[in-house]
């Protein structure tokens, strides 16, 4: 059984890499910027990970982390978690997801962050017997009552999720769970996310009529910083 | 240089003067005394805008632009001459109050070449990358300024963001050619002649004092338009009033290319 295991979780893990391994050269040549993922993190009462991380920035190469099978433990079940980035770029995927005591499960779960933005993908994700959307919009919170018989544990799960961070980076968790473990006691599981940053100018949205244009949360992530005038003297050769 | 000084001083020293005062100019005219704050003692020295360095690589001239990197050291970091060399130079955290940001010019595996603010000009530094002490960043700007033409240009990723024509070195006190960089961002206590005032890494090569300072080149404003277009600064690029406000965004550490 265990070896079966093995050998699906190997051409799992080949189909998630190809599609990285494929377009890193192109798309990575002349990229700037941070890249960061990883597979799979929970923090409250059971803290997990983060497994698989990975982080490059300016100048450094690809980089990717890869396990089979999530260590044993109270939470969650997943196989084949894989985090991979370059300058720029991230993409994390898990396989075989399962939420143990509740009823949330994907055969593959995958985030990506690029120069362009951020993606999720769910591939035979359920929830309480229903099927998520393969791509769902960003942000896509679906909420459980406590009550409810069909899911007593989960609280919230949040489907796509990005996050415009204040350092200017891109934060794409592909699903977050925050589940309730007791009273007063919840676990937040994120599966599969990428981070990125340093997005080349022409893809930084314009920032709106308000701001002004070289207001620095509006710069590229990793860019310098705009320089903050100080009082003082200096006789320079004028 | 020394020479090239006296020459400036000993026959053209009323003259220059003179001008400087009435313009309320950059500082109060050449001095010789030497660099008053240059601090050398017998801990290493520190690569700041008043001391000068010996003993280190100098870049060559016609550079590429580079890539951009920035680095900021957080605490003071050693400076070697080669990578994995003895330190023989402290990089302060600070440049005339600014956090130092300078651009790097080279890499090897661990280390990162430096441009350093210091004597003479184009002098470089090896640092150690991987130190926890060290942020790293991207400048996307490049400063661009032709003394042949009296032409400024600041590059925003690849894209111009304006031409400026500007005042530069008169020809017995040229703007010195090279690389170099945006030092520091100073607002003067007491403006005369400009709110904002931006050394850079270089320096007078004829002039070895300015006004009591160490001779550093600055971009800065200037009252008279007239100027604007003409060779008759001592060293320092005069620059129209909304030249002056797009230089100010431009991140410390920003690759600034004197060609003649």
């Amino acid at each position: 059984m265990r070896l079966t295991h093995v050998a699906k979780y190997a051409v799992v893990a080949g189909a998630v890499a190809t599609p990285l391994a494929i377009s890193a050269p192109a798309s990575y040549a002349s990229t700037d910027g941070t890249g960061s993922a990883y597979a799979l993190a929970a923090t409250g009462v059971v803290p997990i990970g983060p497994i698989s991380p990975v982080h490059v920035t300016t100048g450094q190469q690809p980089t990717r982390k890869s396990l089979v099978e999530v260590p044993p433990n109270p939470i969650i079940e997943a196989s084949v978690l894989n985090a991979a980035a370059a300058p720029g770029y991230a993409r994390a995927s898990v396989a075989d997801v399962r939420l143990i005591k509740a009823r949330l499960a994907a055969s593959l779960v995958t985030a990506k962050c690029t120069p362009n933005g951020g993606k999720s993908s769910l591939v035979k994700a359920f929830l309480n017997g229903k099927k998520l959307d393969v791509s769902a919009p960003p942000n896509t919170t679906i909420a459980v009552a406590p009550e409810n018989v069909a899911a007593p544990h989960i609280v919230k799960v949040v489907i796509n999720k990005q996050v415009d961070n204040p350092d200017g980076t891109l934060t794409v968790t592909a699903i977050e769970v925050t589940v309730s473990l007791g009273p007063a006691k919840t676990e937040t599981i994120s599966i599969a996310s990428a981070n990125c940053g340093s997005r080349p100018n022409e893809a930084t949205p314009p920032s709106g009529p308000a701001a002004p244009p070289s207001a620095p949360s509006n710069e590229p992530p990793g860019t310098a910083p705009q320089p903050t005038p100080v009082t003082g003297d200096l006789p320079v050769t004028g | 240089m020394r020479n090239r000084f006296e020459h400036v001083l000993g026959v053209r020293t009323a003259v220059l003067t003179a001008a400087v005062m009435l313009a309320a100019g950059c500082g109060g005219g050449g001095q010789r005394t030497g660099s008053a704050q240059e601090r050398p003692s017998a801990a290493l020295q520190q690569a700041t805008t008043y001391t000068t360095l010996q003993g280190l690589p100098q870049e060559q001239a016609s550079p590429a632009t580079g890539d951009g990197t920035v680095v900021h050291p957080t605490a003071p970091l050693p400076v070697s001459a080669t990578p994995g060399g003895p330190p023989v130079a402290i990089l302060p955290d600070k440049q005339l109050g600014s956090p130092t940001w300078v651009p790097v010019v080279e890499t090897k595996p661990g280390w990162q070449q430096v441009l350093l603010p210091s004597r003479p000009n184009r002098t470089t530094g090896w640092i150690p990358s991987g130190d926890d002490k060290l942020k790293s960043a991207r400048s996307t700007y490049v400063i661009k300024v032709d003394t042949s033409e009296r032409r400024l240009v600041i590059v925003n990723s690849g894209r111009k963001v304006g031409t400026w024509t500007v005042a530069v070195g008169a020809s017995n006190t040229p703007t010195p050619p090279g690389r170099t960089f945006l030092l520091a961002s100073l607002a003067p206590s007491k403006p005369t002649y400009s709110p904002i005032i931006l050394p850079v890494g270089a320096h007078s090569e004829t002039l070895d004092t300015f006004g009591g300072g160490p001779g550093t080149v600055a971009f800065h404003g200037w009252p008279q338009k007239s100027v604007f277009g003409q060779a008759v600064t001592h060293g320092c690029v005069r620059v129209p009033a909304d030249a002056l406000k797009a230089l100010s965004r431009v991140p410390l550490g920003t690759p600034v290319l004197v060609t003649a």
